[in-house]
């Protein structure tokens, strides 16, 4: 089919929830009365899992690691367990929450991010 | 005084400014939105960018001097409006796991089309954001690519091209689908 076969005057192919346009009138109304309030998107959208952006979380990980284990005092540091003379643990917390205030600490900003996880 | 003028008189004046303008978002709202889904396809969507349309026509009030007719202004806000959104939309979609493919347009509740408009409107969704605008206005809106050029900032031969590929894109699609 070719688009000057396709008649486009007769037919909207959209519907509206019911009484939409009995309600748009009002609710843009009390927007207008409620500045600075912003559109809310309505979908729900999820972030991609973190393996994208691994590549920085590693490298901003060890900058920080680094700057820990050379920044602190002595009596900062893990001490070896009793126990276990031999091991000592270092957990790193690289949830979603850290990420961002690693993200801050490296001056990366949104869009180089967005840049490289979309490559 | 027309009545076009005397609601632009209305608007101007702060003690009719809100009825005037609920009278104007009661008279355009439903062309707005149909010219809006088109480019953006989801209720939801249209919705946010209709609402977004309004506030914004409403914070330009004092700079619109009746030059152009009302529907006109809402229209060129509308479209401005509809492109940040689509750019955004995809900018957000590269980052996700929603794949566009998964919203289904058959399966949407608010789309009553057959299996041309449905083809039509899929077609339309795969197009880049500022040629997809290019092509529903001209081809939906039947806009001039004189006042498309002066609503997109694109020279009048750029359109013209943009909207013959995107109708050779559609018409590969309809083939496609065949």
């Amino acid at each position: 089919m070719s688009l000057s076969e396709y008649n486009n005057n007769q037919h909207s192919p959209f519907k509206v929830p019911e009484g939409y346009f009995e309600s748009l009138e009002s609710n843009v109304m009390k927007r207008i009365a409620s500045p600075g309030t912003t559109v809310q998107t309505t979908r729900k959208t999820s972030v991609k899992p973190l393996w994208h952006v691994l590549p920085f979380v590693g490298v901003a990980a060890a900058v920080i690691l680094a700057l820990v284990i050379v920044g602190l005092p002595p009596e900062s540091l893990p001490s070896v367990s009793e126990n276990s003379a031999t091991e000592i643990k270092i957990t790193q917390d690289i949830s979603d929450r850290n990420i961002e205030s690693v993200y801050d600490y490296l001056v990366l900003d949104n869009e180089t991010i967005y840049d490289y996880a979309t490559e | 005084m027309s009545s076009s003028e005397k609601l632009l008189a209305r608007l101007q004046e702060p003690s009719t400014r809100n009825d005037a303008f609920a009278e104007v978002v009661r008279t355009h709202s439903r062309q707005l939105y149909m010219q809006i889904r088109r480019l953006v396809t989801w209720h939801d969507d249209a919705n946010d960018v209709l609402q977004n349309t309004f506030i914004k026509a409403w914070q330009a009030l004092d700079s619109f001097r009746g030059e152009s007719q009302i529907s006109t202004w809402l229209y060129r806000i509308a479209m401005n409006e509809s492109l940040t959104f689509l750019q955004k939309r995809n900018l957000e979609q590269s980052l996700t796991d929603n794949d566009a493919a998964t919203y289904d347009l058959a399966s949407d509740p608010y789309f009553d089309g057959d299996r041309a408009e449905q083809l039509l409107q899929e077609a339309i969704d795969l197009l880049p954001e500022k040629q997809k605008l290019v092509f529903c206005m001209k081809y939906f809106d039947g806009q001039k690519y004189e006042t498309m050029s002066q609503i997109l900032g694109t020279s009048v031969g750029a359109l013209k091209a943009s909207y013959h590929i995107a109708v050779k894109k559609i018409e590969s699609y309809f083939e496609e689908a065949d």
